[in-house]
């Protein structure tokens, strides 16, 4: 079973686009994540399966991480005492409390947008009944020098749109003016 | 906000000269003048509205740029009066010359 899983997920590499490869007018945006957990969920090992590198990968409290960029991620909570399966066995639903990463990886943006990391933070709310809760704690945006982004950075933007579809308007008008009566002669 | 702008504007005032130029060019004398008014006009709307759907909307960027084209062949043919070939070859030459430039100079910086 495993094999044929493996085989599909080769043919369907094969016949996607790299994931790397970006669409012109983009570039590449670095987007972590980081998994914070009250302490009483100590005796709990938080597992990434796949994690960025394609294996099980053991989640540190407030360490960024990445998510997969081929397979959806799921986040699993693993008793400390438990044995955990080989690094390049995934680990399956089912088996153990899990949840799907609630955050749209954000991997690429327009090349004129000075967006270049996010920071999501997320919060295991509780574990219970063979499910995680997640909670977005906050999410980061900065630029290429570490200042942080606002929510309105669009706004300049559609300010020169306004402009242009006000130049537009005024151009049609006028071109829709009739002509003024020649002056008459005296 | 301005740091947004000032990342932007490069790509704007690019794509300002480069339209106008082949506008300006393929433009009939005498009408020249009026072309170019356009031409900045309507790229003063499509640009910033193509970038913001693509920077919040993640629009695919050719997508985008070909709507961009069909909204200019239109913008053309209403504010120039001329004919739809006529339009439709000004908009056309402009778009794939600043296109092919944005595409050389993005695919330089990124490698």
């Amino acid at each position: 079973m495993r094999r044929l899983v493996a085989a599909s997920f080769g043919w369907w590499l094969a016949a996607s686009p790299p994931p790397d490869l970006l669409p012109p007018g983009t570039k590449s945006v670095k987007h972590e994540l980081v998994l914070e957990w009250a302490e009483a969920l100590d005796g709990t090992r938080f597992v990434l399966s796949p994690g960025l590198r394609m294996g099980n990968q053991i989640l540190n409290r407030k360490e960024p991480f990445r998510l997969s960029r081929t397979v959806r991620s799921r986040l699993y909570a693993i008793p400390a005492e438990a044995t955990l399966p080989k690094r390049d066995e995934w680990l399956s639903e089912g088996t153990w409390p899990s949840c799907e990463i609630p955050v749209r990886e954000v991997r690429s943006t327009g090349a004129g947008h000075p967006l270049a990391s996010v920071l999501t933070t997320l919060r295991v709310a509780k574990v219970e009944n063979g499910e995680i809760l997640l909670e977005r704690v906050a999410e980061v945006r900065r630029d290429a020098d570490g200042n942080e982004l606002g929510d309105l950075e669009w706004l300049p933007v559609a300010g020169l749109a306004l402009l242009g579809a006000a130049w537009l308007w005024q151009i049609d008008r006028r071109r829709r003016r009739p002509a003024p009566p020649e002056a008459m002669p005296q | 906000m301005i740091a947004t702008l000032l990342s932007y504007l490069p790509w704007l005032l690019l794509t300002l000269v480069l339209e106008g130029a082949i506008v300006v060019a393929a433009a009939p004398r005498g009408h020249r003048s009026s072309a170019l008014r356009a031409c900045l006009a309507l790229n003063l709307l499509t640009h910033p509205t193509a970038t913001l759907l693509s920077w919040r909307w993640h629009i695919d960027p050719l997508a985008l740029a070909l709507l961009e084209f069909l909204f200019e062949w239109l913008g053309y043919r209403q504010l120039l009066d001329t004919p739809t070939s006529r339009s439709l070859r000004l908009a056309f030459s402009a778009n794939l010359f600043s296109g092919a430039v944005h595409f050389a100079l993005w695919f330089g910086l990124l490698h």
